[in-house]
């Protein structure tokens, strides 16, 4: 029930604000919605159990990049969005998505006030255990994907050098 | 009233987020806002990874590890966009995608 009543407004607040982020013509708004978006998408991860996915969310997402955003607007004349022109494949793609986000929210509503069955399929919860958690990760990455691990730091690494090379 | 929540929900909000973001993508003309739309596609993906790492009988709970992966890849991808953003910027002074269709 406790989940239940921080999931249904966090999942409002993350619609809410990644329609008001696409729909803003001023891209300041459009970023500072965005970082509530992130900063709720965090909650979520809370929710699942996973804490630690939920500090790297909010540290990374909730703010290194809106700070590389926030440097990118303002060392360029990025202010307002002009009107966008919609036609021909486009505009089939926004009508599509838009039915099936308006079915999705109604399926969403429906469920929460139990006028549908709900989910047809049963599903397995994972007892939830912090320590078990962090161990199950830390054993995941230096054991199992170790290898992912290490190219992931090559990668971090040539970003780093390569932007600095470049940025002279 | 309220249900429990299940998978279902949190695979709802992620489709819902993912939409969202593609039609961001598809409606803007503004490459920041073209690639915030991006970090709210690969956000629901986290949130699918997350949410099949928590209810499918996995205990190495691959799918949180998966995540961190993800928000990795999106902060490289993100640098880049950014920086080739810039070097484009410098030569068109615009933000305006349609105008690199040249590059």
């Amino acid at each position: 029930m406790t989940t239940a009543l921080i999931f249904y407004p966090t999942a409002l607040i993350i619609i809410i604000f990644s329609i008001f982020s696409i729909l803003s013509k001023k891209i300041v708004y459009s970023l500072i919605s965005a970082i509530v978006v992130f900063m709720a998408a965090g909650l979520i991860f809370y929710l699942l159990g996973a804490e630690y996915n939920a500090v790297i969310q909010l540290a990374i997402y909730g703010l290194a990049v809106p700070v590389l955003l926030a440097m990118a607007i303002m060392f360029t004349d990025v202010k307002n969005e002009k009107h966008a022109i919609v036609t021909g494949a486009r505009k089939f793609v926004i009508i599509t998505a838009v039915l099936l986000i308006a079915m999705s929210v109604v399926y969403l509503t429906a469920i929460a006030v139990n006028l549908t069955i709900g989910p047809i399929f049963s599903t397995i919860s994972t007892n939830l255990n912090s320590f078990r958690i962090f161990d199950a990760i830390t054993d995941g990455f230096f054991t199992s994907y170790i290898i992912a691990f290490e190219l992931f730091s090559i990668l971090l690494l040539a970003v780093v050098a390569g932007v600095s090379d470049n940025a002279k | 009233m309220l249900n429990n929540i299940g998978i279902y929900h949190y695979l709802i909000l992620g489709f819902i987020l993912f939409l969202t973001g593609l039609c961001g993508v598809v409606l803007s003309r503004n490459i920041i806002k073209i690639l915030i739309s991006i970090e709210f596609m690969l956000t629901a993906v986290n949130i699918n990874f997350t949410t099949f790492g928590l209810h499918c009988k996995n205990l190495a709970f691959d799918g949180y590890i998966f995540a961190l992966f993800y928000i990795a890849a999106g902060a490289v991808e993100l640098a880049i966009a950014l920086y080739i953003f810039y070097a484009m910027y410098r030569e068109k002074q615009t933000s305006n995608i349609e105008d690199y269709g040249d590059v």
